[in-house]
């Protein structure tokens, strides 16, 4: 499981996960994943669509960063999921919670003006 | 398997190999390796001194579907009276607990719990798409 950062300057930090959020690879992302959105504290996109596969431990993991952005006032929003890992974000009722776009593009159109 | 964390991740590995080696498609082997997942990490969680430090994963592929089968010798735990996780909450209020088995009860296409003597048996079947 990895977490890429994509640079950028506009104010967003930009985070792309591949692999499985498994236990395992939930475990293994937990701690770069919230120091790359939570820690610093801006507007998020989070990119699924290299994650193949996603179980509750993943889905908690994106609950907690959203959270915890929300209380700075930040918004994050998941982008690219497809397949059973849109399926499982849906069944667990975060679309309702945490806007989730197609596409990069889409996500930073969600995010708003900064 | 042992119900260990570091036992769990080479069973894991087991299930993924298996379900792929019998061509299994996407979303039946996607949901049958949540259900192994979310129930065995559970029982992982949530030690119980009274019974045995064990379960037994099965997986039966036939043409229509995949059936998984988790038995423990636990206490009687039956997944049906656990609390309906409340989805609607709004985000600040959503706690990660109830989630894996919110998601095997949404996901699968059928799910049985018996209690067969001392062991708790979970049968979950996912239909196959082709």
């Amino acid at each position: 499981m990895r977490v890429d950062v994509v640079e950028r300057d506009d104010g967003i930090s930009h985070v792309a996960l591949s692999g499985r959020l498994d236990v395992t690879g939930t475990l293994e992302v937990d701690l770069k994943l919230k120091a790359s959105t939570v820690a610093a504290g801006r507007p998020t996109l989070v990119d699924l669509s290299a994650v193949e596969y996603i179980a509750s431990r993943g889905i908690g993991l994106l609950m907690e960063c959203a959270q915890e952005l929300g209380t700075r006032g930040h918004r994050m929003v998941l982008v690219g999921a497809t397949g059973d890992v849109d399926a499982a974000l849906r069944r667990a009722g975060l679309d309702t919670q945490i806007t989730m776009a197609a596409d990069v593009a889409s996500g930073e159109q969600a995010l708003g003006p900064r | 398997m042992p119900l260990q964390l570091d036992a769990f991740a080479a069973t894991e590995r087991q299930v993924a190999a298996f379900l792929a080696g019998a061509s299994v498609d996407a979303h039946a082997a996607s949901v049958a390796q949540l259900v192994v997942e979310e129930i065995v990490v559970n029982l992982i969680e949530h030690p119980d001194d009274r019974g045995p430090d064990d379960a037994t994963v099965r997986i039966d592929i036939d043409a229509t579907a995949v059936t998984v089968v988790i038995e423990d010798g636990r206490a009687p735990f039956d997944p049906f009276d656990a609390p309906a996780l409340d989805v609607d909450a709004p985000l600040e209020h959503r706690r990660p607990g109830g989630m894996g088995l919110h998601l095997v009860r949404e996901l699968t296409d059928d799910l049985r719990y018996e209690r067969v003597g001392t062991t708790n048996r979970l049968t979950a079947t996912v239909r196959r798409s082709s």
